[in-house]
């Protein structure tokens, strides 16, 4: 287990600004919780249904077979066969078709043949569903095909998922923003984080094509953070905490990797998600991540031109100590910083 | 702060010479740790963004089905992972003799007996033999069990892996064995574990029945639509809706399940252009648990063609629901003759819930044979003769069939008949049916498993000549644990212990919901010794008053108060009975001496011309020897005399 490390969590007065992002987060995801749970609970509980979902995999299929050109060969041809007779398809379209856009609203205005009562029935359950995702939170702040008001490409950074999601992206984001803003100052870390957050969004919408499913969550403008800190950083050490799943002295502590290496690793990690990823399926907005990272890189690489200077030659020294000892770790643990030298 | 990472890489033939390889032996926690710094930097994000494109194939065959799609894309994964592992350790290994991992904990391969890095050769096959041992064992294990702490990708690489900052000694006596107990141990388990697999697979060939029902269970039973339609008379019905009303009929027969039935109706919705009627139909059947949507199924029927099958089905489920009988009559007969197979399925049910047994055969007869519903047929026209006292036509055609069966139809009806003969007294276990049933459980204990068969059985042993051994070993064999119970409680009344044995009962009473709660309240109604006792029952009895074996254990009353001299609880019971199934030709045998016993002989006569007057009096039915006084007092009635 490998984790960047740099200063921890630097403090409030030393990285406001980042502070200041944090607890708008924070309250946000707060304030929206409650409903989040309630409206999630009712939209899976209508997603549970089997009459809904293969109702409306048979009434997708005839759509795409009406709008072909709209639809991946993929989707084509689990259509086709769904249009054959192959009922074992019906679920993963029906599930499908609640993240087409096109569908949700062209569908409900189209004349299906076969069976009316799914039908009529599909059309009164997805006029109810539209009124479901007018309360989430999700989708009242999030970013989705159906609602891309400028505003929007802002408030879905500020927007959670749940706990876990929301865990997962501010502790990266204290550890890196705090540690930047001490370097930077915090309105470059603000401009940074917004301009990263609706960048990546941009490059979310045209890389991963627009759904009805919502992006929400810091992750892209994170991302962006993260970049311009490894760009900081290309060739200087970056201090991770490690555990080598082993309770004895000298299988935990700190490790040092240049910030490219750090850059590396997660580039490749967003990559194999992106490519690995059915368009349809994606759960992980991977291509909102490797936005972020790119115009946290191109960013970076704007301002050493403009500055007249080469990635990571001159850092300005943070106003924090660098990589300052932390107590017991410190104390037990030989730094690792000279190992090639042995 | 010094930059580390313009530090030049140290070539192991620049690294000191004077530490021997046995002077310098690596730690098996280093290798370990190297070991995880290899997994977690280089070999995962290599692997996967290398197969990243592949997994992506592989998801979208998975999705659509393409099995020889999947499989090529799974195994190019697995290789090209295996591949992208196998360069990077060779060349590291070869260029600068350690891996990352080993570059950060101090480690270098060496060739064990040139002391110096191994060359290309070498490392790849190390790299190689490394594969397989992670995929077959865990790696480093064998590290502990050479002298050395040689791995086996080492001794067959001939290197070994040395520490320029950590070295250790050789493995102590405790490690080896600790290795050796370990290697031990996996491959005891992986013996055990191939002889269990082995084991299973031929259990599992052994066992035929499991086959057929493991099929079952994974839906493949749908496939009987399909062979039905490939025996079908007409050939028409492969295809569309003529295919659904065929699964229409097989359903109303009990033949296939609502699963069967929707994945035919399914099949069907998605390729239709227009409107079906009777798909309509059938969607009201497969939603029948939500009655909102399957009322909208059947309000459409309807509009579109008002004479049409479907649509007088439609007003039949209707009037069904609302138990209105003689609106549903009427509907049947409005489209008798002309019926659709599925239909008059559904009529001969209707008419057997309405003990009109004789009009049942009838229909039966006006309807076109198909071999796919002959067992439901066969059943039914067994039931009917049986219910109409024609005891000898019922016994002939039910062994008749029994040979056109399958397995789990002949088990059935030979356990329904035999059920129906006890019931009428012991001295029938030695009928074909008994004797039939008697050789399906001797051969097949796993029959027990189904709790209505395991019911029969237990209803036969009681009657054989040494039921209490009989019940005794069949308990072992009873995988249910109330039927069990059930079982020990008659065991304990034949061991003379009625107490203990009222006392199982009145437990299963109150635990059950099931045919067991009802068995046991009728035992105690059999072993009830006194009017004070039955009445207690009775007031319980009265109080229930629905479901199906509220006129069983009604009859059970009744016969007790009959045989305890109780004529005129016995008449007041029966009269509650007259109009349920289990009002035969006997019971109104005993309700005519009942009433005429408890001093009702004009009752007596009503109910004397109505016995004459029902279906079982046909030329061929023919009254029990026993049933003298029941002749001698029939006949005072008639003339209207006193017997005294």
């Amino acid at each position: 287990m490998i984790f960047p490390f740099l200063n921890g969590i630097v403090s409030w007065t030393k990285a406001p600004v980042t502070w200041m992002i944090f607890i708008l987060n924070a309250l946000v995801l707060a304030f929206s919780y409650n409903p989040l749970l309630v409206t999630q609970y009712e939209l899976e509980e209508k997603l549970k249904d089997d009459f809904f979902i293969e109702s409306q995999g048979r009434l997708y299929a005839q759509f795409i077979e009406a709008n072909p050109q709209f639809y991946s060969p993929l989707v084509r041809d689990m259509s086709r066969r769904v249009l054959d007779g192959d009922t074992k398809k019906l679920q993963l379209l029906g599930n499908l078709a609640t993240r087409n856009k096109k569908f949700i609203e062209e569908g409900p205005e189209m004349e299906f043949r076969g069976d009316q009562v799914a039908a009529d029935r599909w059309k009164r359950s997805v006029a109810s569903l539209q009124m479901m995702k007018s309360k989430h939170p999700s989708y009242m702040l999030g970013l989705n095909a159906q609602d891309i008001d400028v505003w929007k490409w802002f408030s879905y950074i500020f927007v959670h998922s749940g706990l876990v999601h929301f865990v997962g992206n501010m502790l990266f984001f204290l550890i890196f923003a705090g540690f930047l803003e001490t370097i930077v100052g915090g309105l470059a870390v603000l401009v940074l984080f917004l301009s990263s957050g609706a960048l990546s969004a941009g490059f979310f919408l045209y890389f991963s094509g627009a759904t009805a499913a919502p992006l929400v969550g810091a992750s892209g403008a994170v991302s962006g953070i993260m970049a311009y800190f490894c760009f900081l950083y290309w060739n200087k050490p970056v201090r991770f905490v490690y555990w080598l799943f082993l309770p004895l002295r000298g299988y935990f502590g700190f490790i040092f990797l240049p910030g490219w290496v750090v850059f590396a690793l997660w580039l490749v990690s967003d990559l194999a998600g992106y490519l690995s990823t059915v368009s349809e399926l994606g759960g992980v907005a991977y291509t909102a991540h490797l936005g972020g990272e790119v115009i946290g890189l191109f960013v970076g690489l704007l301002i050493s031109l403009i500055r007249g200077r080469y990635a990571g030659a001159e850092v300005p020294a943070p106003e924090v100590e660098m990589y300052k000892p932390i107590p017991f770790v410190d104390e037990l643990v030989p730094k690792r910083q000279n190992f090639l030298k042995n | 702060m010094d930059d580390p990472f313009f530090q030049p890489v140290e070539k192991p033939q620049e690294r000191p010479q004077a530490l021997t390889p046995e002077q310098s032996l690596a730690s098996p926690q280093d290798r370990l740790a190297a070991g995880i710094i290899d997994v977690c930097m280089v070999m995962a994000p290599l692997v996967l963004l290398i197969i990243a494109p592949f997994r992506k194939v592989m998801m979208e065959s998975l999705l659509i089905h393409n099995e020889s799609r999947f499989v090529v894309s799974s195994v190019v994964m697995v290789l090209l992972g295996l591949f992208a592992v196998w360069i990077y350790q060779s060349f590291m290994h070869a260029r600068y003799g350690a891996t990352l991992g080993k570059l950060l904990f101090g480690l270098r391969v060496v060739d064990v007996h040139s002391k110096k890095s191994p060359g290309w050769t070498a490392s790849a096959w190390r790299s190689a033999f490394w594969l397989v041992e992670t995929i077959l064992i865990f790696p480093h294990l064998s590290v502990f069990s050479h002298s050395l702490r040689r791995c086996w990708h080492d001794r067959f690489a001939d290197t070994m892996v040395v520490s320029h900052r950590k070295p250790v000694g050789r493995p102590e006596f405790w490690e080896k064995a600790f290795a050796n107990g370990v290697f031990a141990a996996l491959l005891a388990f992986f013996l055990v574990t191939s002889i269990g697999i082995f084991k299973g697979i031929l259990d599992d060939l052994e066992d035929q029945s499991k086959v057929l029902s493991l099929l079952e269970e994974n839906g493949e039973l749908c496939s009987a639509v399909g062979n039905a339609v490939r025996t079908w008379p007409d050939e028409k019905v492969s295809y569309g809706s003529e295919r659904l009303s065929v699964a229409m009929a097989m359903f109303a027969a009990g033949i296939i399940s609502k699963t069967c039935l929707a994945q035919e109706a399914d099949h069907l919705s998605a390729q239709l252009r227009d409107e079906e009627p009777l798909l309509y139909l059938a969607q009201s059947f497969i939603h029948s648990g939500n009655a909102k949507l399957s009322n909208e199924y059947l309000d459409r029927v309807c509009n579109f063609d008002k004479n049409s099958d479907s649509c007088v089905m439609s007003e039949i489920i209707n009037a069904w629901s609302k138990e209105d009988w003689e609106e549903v009559d009427e509907l049947f007969s409005k489209i008798k003759g002309k019926t659709t197979l599925h239909i008059g399925v559904w009529a001969i049910r209707h008419l057997m819930r309405q003990k009109r047994y004789f009009e049942a055969l009838t229909y039966m007869e006006s309807l076109s044979p198909q071999k796919t519903l002959a067992p439901f047929f066969n059943n039914q026209r067994v039931k009917a003769l049986w219910n109409l006292n024609r005891f000898s036509e019922a016994r002939a055609l039910a062994m008749g069939s029994l040979e056109l069966m399958d397995l789990y139809d002949s088990v059935d009806m030979a356990s329904w008949l035999c059920s129906e003969e006890l019931e009428q007294g012991c001295s029938n276990t030695a009928s074909l049916s008994c004797r039939t049933f008697d050789n399906y459980m001797k051969n097949g204990k796993d029959l027990l498993v189904d709790s209505q068969l395991a019911l029969v059985r237990v209803q036969q042993l009681e009657c054989e000549s040494e039921p209490q051994e009989n019940l005794e070993r069949l308990v072992r064999d009873l995988p249910q644990k109330r039927i069990r119970h059930y079982v020990e409680g008659l065991v304990r009344y034949l061991d003379q212990d009625p107490d203990e044995a009222r006392e199982e009962m009145r437990a299963l009473m109150d635990s059950s919901e099931d045919d067991i709660k009802w068995l046991a309240q009728r035992k105690l109604v059999e072993w009830s010794e006194s009017e004070k006792q039955l009445d207690s029952y009775y007031s319980s009895w009265r109080s229930q008053e629905s479901g199906e074996f509220w006129p069983k254990l009604g009859r059970s009353l009744f016969n007790q108060y009959y045989s305890l001299g109780y004529f005129g609880k016995a008449l007041e019971i029966g009269r509650d009975l007259l109009a349920t199934p289990v009002a035969n030709a006997d019971f109104y045998r005993k309700m005519v001496l009942s009433a005429y016993h408890g001093g009702k002989r004009k009752e007596a006569a009503v109910l004397l011309q109505a016995y004459r007057s029902m279906e079982w009096n046909s030329p061929e039915t023919r009254i029990p020897a026993s049933e003298e006084e029941f002749q001698v007092i029939a006949r005072l009635l008639e003339k209207g005399g006193d017997p005294k």
